[in-house]
């Protein structure tokens, strides 16, 4: 996942999703599952998201907890699917 | 974009219409009156391939490509008038064959789907709680993992096939804390120490498939039995409501088709005033617009099966279909009622059980207010 994408997903999280804080709190490290911000079906949303922007695809086994803890483990994911 | 079925798929088709008719009507009046499943009719469904219609065909089934699976669902809608019994075919295969499919190991798929599909086994799908409809993922159930074995405890309600399965795929959560990132699903056969199932629930309609709440007290499952990875319930819950979502009203389509015909041929025959009631617009009209509704039904559908095929599906449009087929199958069936007026009304006529039969697909499989918020959300709108 190059620069541009994981700032695009950064900023579709803090858009669209339960974000409430300021950006630049939205670190590569913030814990997007136990805050909340990723719900069941955000995770749906960002599959989405990732489809559209990185050309990959995210299959069914894959959407669990630990790839979409934080936007480091998002990014490591396309990066597998890359 | 050409919608024009295949020579394959027509024939398909054709095969489960006269299938339908020929096998599956029988008493169907009595059976609604007695909440009987149709066992016998169960079996012929397997015989023809109707189970195992999304299954690949090294496990049994028949290896379908949504668009046909959704047009032989639509098919069997159409000639068959037991609602309920398709209810509990849908149930199985969507909420029970597919998470196996896509989340089983080669030994779970392996020892359920060829039984799933040949249909000596039934299966049910366990999620809904006394205390969590809706909010899914709020569920009490928990599951203590002790080695070899888990341990459940709690229970499960509105169970679509409970008095009749063999295998339950369940779901419960290691930490409630974590909400929907503790999940897991399970795979548990009926007589597994702990498990029990209660009496079967009376309902309003589909009233042949039958319904049972689950209990698990000390349940003993073994680590073998877990489907999919520790937390992966989520995802095995949410792909197969996706399958659900998309293709349980199919057999809708084909059911409004057959009360829109119904419905042309009473009109035609019925006089009153001296004249057919088809001639007065009041009636003519209702018609009209039960046409335009099967007809965009249909066409929301297989463009839902075409997006599938290409994996273009989004659950926007899996939401629009679910929430569209439904309301106009409720829609459907009361005019159909009106238009035969106080025979509507009477059981012989089957159209009050039809009504009855489609009130609950605005509530089953999320209900048409959640179809509504997942369409939303992916709207960009309603969070």
């Amino acid at each position: 996942m190059n620069t541009t994408e994981k700032e695009k997903l950064r900023g579709f999280i803090i858009d669209r999703l339960r974000w409430d804080g300021a950006s630049r709190q939205l670190t590569d490290d913030y814990p997007l599952l136990e805050s909340g911000v990723i719900d069941s079906l955000a995770i749906f949303e960002i599959v989405q998201f990732l489809e559209d922007e990185c050309s990959v695809e995210i299959a069914d086994d894959k959407l669990v907890p630990e790839n979409f803890a934080t936007l480091a483990a998002i990014a490591k994911l396309v990066e597998s699917k890359s | 974009m050409d919608f024009e079925l295949t020579d394959e798929q027509r024939m398909f088709r054709d095969e489960v219409v006269r299938f339908a008719r020929a096998e599956l009507n029988e008493d169907v009046v009595a059976r609604d009156a007695q909440s009987a499943f149709a066992e016998k009719e169960w079996r012929k469904c397997a015989k023809l391939g109707i189970q195992g219609l999304p299954v690949p065909s090294e496990y049994g089934g028949e290896d379908a490509d949504p668009l046909t699976i959704m047009v032989a669902m639509e098919a069997l809608g159409y000639g068959c008038k037991d609602n309920g019994l398709i209810f509990s075919l849908n149930a199985q295969m969507w909420a029970c064959e597919m998470p196996i499919l896509l989340f089983g190991n080669e030994e779970q798929k392996r020892t359920y789907l060829p039984a799933l599909c040949d249909g000596s086994l039934v299966a049910a799908h366990g999620m809904t709680e006394p205390g969590s409809g809706s909010d899914a993922f709020s569920l009490s159930t928990t599951a203590e993992s002790r080695g070899d074995h888990w341990i459940l405890n709690g229970s499960k309600t509105f169970v679509t096939n409970a008095p009749i399965a063999d295998l339950f795929v369940v779901f419960a959560t290691t930490d409630r804390s974590k909400g929907w990132a503790g999940l897991c699903a399970f795979l548990i056969e009926r007589g597994a120490p702990g498990f029990s199932v209660g009496p079967p629930l009376e309902k309003m309609g589909l009233r042949t498939s039958p319904i049972a709440e689950l209990f698990l007290e000390d349940c003993e499952v073994p680590a073998k039995n877990l489907l999919g990875k520790p937390g992966g319930g989520m995802s095995a819950f949410n792909s197969s409501m996706e399958w659900e979502r998309s293709c349980i009203l199919a057999s809708t389509v084909g059911a409004m088709q057959r009360q829109l015909e119904r419905c042309i041929d009473y009109a035609a025959e019925r006089k009153q005033y001296g004249q057919p009631i088809g001639a007065f617009q009041a009636i003519s009209h209702t018609i009209v617009d039960m046409k335009l509704r099967v007809e965009t039904a249909r066409l929301l559908l297989y463009r839902l099966g075409w997006l599938m095929s290409r994996r273009e599906a989004t659950p926007l449009d899996s939401a629009l279909v679910k929430l569209y087929l439904s309301e106009s199958y409720v829609s459907s069936g009361l005019e159909a009622i009106q238009v035969h007026g106080g025979y509507g009304y009477m059981a012989e006529y089957e159209l009050e059980r039809e009504l009855r039969d489609a009130i609950g697909s605005r509530i089953y499989s999320g209900t048409s207010e959640i179809q509504r918020n997942v369409a939303a959300a992916f709207m960009g709108l309603g969070r």
